[in-house]
Order: structure tokens, then C-alpha cells, then sequence
């Protein structure tokens, strides 16, 4: 049976004027700032409506852990520095460095879980429930559904770092696109965290 | 290509230590005055900052240019701000909600 080319994988589409996974990618974010955009529009809608006394609506730093959270915001940071640096890596054809910072990325993102697990545990240890307060809910609801979104992105970044030899081997100039586009979910994840972060925790 | 991709790098050295440095300032702002409103609108726009950073140099945003990309981002900006005005003219909308009826 005859292979069948996927078109404009490596090379930019005359149309688009970019490759089709990086379209794609993009427009699956355009979804997801639509998505994160209703989250944050719900909150500010209760957190108006809650009124204007400081009783109606705790000051997140009273109720969560600001240093393990801003702690936490420096590992996310981190990992996206890692990952523009593996994609760097690729770019400039050194596939070691690329495997180094790609590792360190993984690496970062579990931590960042692991924090973050912490975190729930402390929470839930002090009977802090997603039922005790609109408040509450609504940190259990935007942070579980980023950290639903970061192990989506370690689940991508799993596969492509067990099989980078494989795929670079193979078409070296798809795979570092494959890298871009798995790295441009992965900042996008961590941009939502760097809003996530002021709004929860600390106002 | 070599001497292009040191310059990126150390164009993402310099975004990284930027961000580090803001979260930082996040957090001072926060601590610094929440009861004015002052850090509440500091440390948003510390974060808006923060993101741009990502957004134009980790994302690329700045040096690539891709009119399609532009424009599905500024639609979704504008659909993302329509939802936030709705919000709040239903807000504003219900302060009007203890009116006798007319004509009761």
C-alpha cells in the first residue's frame, strides 16, 4: 500500500502562511481563551455580586498558601523556559540539550503537581471544601481544571520525550514543529497560570 | 543561524529573569495595598505584563507575522470582552430589580 504525505507539516501552507499544525494549535487556544474568558467572567460576576464588605468575599492570601503558590508560579515559569530553550535546542540541532531542557520541562510540571496536590491536601486537611464557600468553589474549579490542563500537556510531552529519537530521526524538521506547537500549549498554560495566581491569591 | 539563535536565547535568559522579577513584585504589590484598590489594580497589571512577555516571546507573537493567527486571536479577545461586559450589564441591570412594577 502506497504512503499517503501528509501536506504542510514542515513546510508553511501558501494559504495560511504557516504549517497546519501550528494553525491548528492556535486555533485550539483561540477555544481555550474563550473557555479560561467564561471562568474569569463567572468569577468576576460572583465576586461583584458578592458585595462590597470583606466578610462577603475572603481575601485569598487569609484562606491559601501565597508562598507555596508564588513558589509554585516560579516552577511553571521555569518550565516555560525550558521548553522555548529545548525548542531553541532543536532549532539549532543539538538534539542532547534539547533532551536536557525537555526533561527539566517534564520535570518542572510534575513538581508543579506535586505542589499543587500539596496544596489541595492542606486545604481539604483544614475541612476547606469546595461546598464551604463561592469562594472556595471557585478555586477549586480554575485551578483544578488548569492542573487538569498541565497533565494533559505531560501526557503530550511524555510521548514526544520517550520517542524523540524515533521522530527526529525521521523527519527532524516535523518533530521540531511538533516541539513548537506542544510548547506554544504549554506557555499558554502557564500564562493562564500567571493570571490565575494574582486573582486567587492574592486580591 | 548559529549567531541568531545565541541572540534568542539570550533574549529568553533576558524575559525569564523579567518574569521572576515581576512575580516578585506581584506579591510585594498585593501585600503592599489591597484596601485602596491601588495593588489590586497593580498587581493585574503586573500579570498583564507578565503575560504579554510570554505570549510575544515564548509564543513568538512579536516576531512572527501571521495575519490569520492576528486575527483569530483579536476575535476571541473581542468575544472574550463581549463576555465580560454582558456580565456586568446584567450586574448593573439588577439594581433596578426592587423597583415597584409600573403601574402597581
Amino acid at each position: 500500500m502506497a504512503e499517503i504525505e501528509i501536506p504542510y507539516n514542515s513546510t508553511n501552507h501558501p494559504d495560511t502562511g504557516v504549517y497546519n499544525a501550528k494553525l491548528g494549535i492556535w486555533l485550539f487556544l483561540a477555544s481555550e481563551v474563550l473557555f479560561f474568558g467564561a471562568l474569569f467572567s463567572s468569577y468576576i460576576l460572583l465576586r461583584v455580586g458578592a458585595g462590597g464588605t470583606a466578610g462577603d468575599w475572603p481575601l485569598g492570601a487569609d484562606l491559601l498558601n501565597v508562598p507555596l503558590a508564588t513558589f509554585n508560579t516560579v516552577v511553571l515559569i521555569s518550565s516555560s523556559m525550558t521548553m522555548v530553550m529545548s525548542w531553541a535546542s532543536l532549532k539549532s540541532g543539538n538534539f542532547d540539550a534539547f533532551q536536557r531542557y525537555f526533561g527539566a520541562t517534564i520535570g518542572l510540571a510534575l513538581l508543579f503537581l506535586l505542589v499543587k496536590g500539596l496544596e489541595y491536601y492542606a486545604e481539604i486537611f483544614h475541612q476547606r471544601y469546595p461546598s464551604t464557600s463561592t469562594f472556595l468553589a471557585t478555586y477549586y474549579t480554575m485551578t483544578g481544571i488548569h492542573a487538569l490542563h498541565i497533565i494533559f500537556g505531560v501526557a503530550v510531552n511524555a510521548y514526544h520525550f520517550v520517542s524523540a529519537k524515533r521522530l527526529y530521526a525521521e523527519e527532524p524538521e516535523r518533530f521540531t514543529n511538533r516541539i513548537e506547537v506542544a510548547g506554544l500549549y504549554w506557555h499558554f498554560v502557564d500564562l493562564v497560570w500567571i493570571f490565575l495566581f494574582p486573582v486567587l491569591y492574592l486580591l | 543561524m548559529e549567531h541568531d539563535v545565541t541572540k534568542t536565547v539570550r533574549l529568553y535568559m533576558a524575559v525569564f529573569g523579567g518574569l521572576l522579577a515581576l512575580t516578585i513584585v506581584t506579591v510585594w504589590a498585593a501585600s503592599w495595598e489591597t484596601a485602596t484598590g491601588l495593588g489590586v489594580v497593580l498587581a493585574l497589571l503586573i500579570a498583564s505584563t507578565k503575560g504579554t512577555l510570554v505570549a510575544g516571546f515564548f509564543m513568538h507573537l512579536f516576531s512572527d507575522r501571521f495575519p490569520l493567527i492576528a486575527r483569530v486571536l483579536v476575535f476571541s479577545a473581542v468575544f472574550f470582552v463581549v463576555m465580560v461586559v454582558l456580565v456586568f450589564l446584567g450586574f448593573v441591570d439588577s439594581f433596578g430589580a426592587n423597583r415597584a412594577p409600573i403601574g402597581g
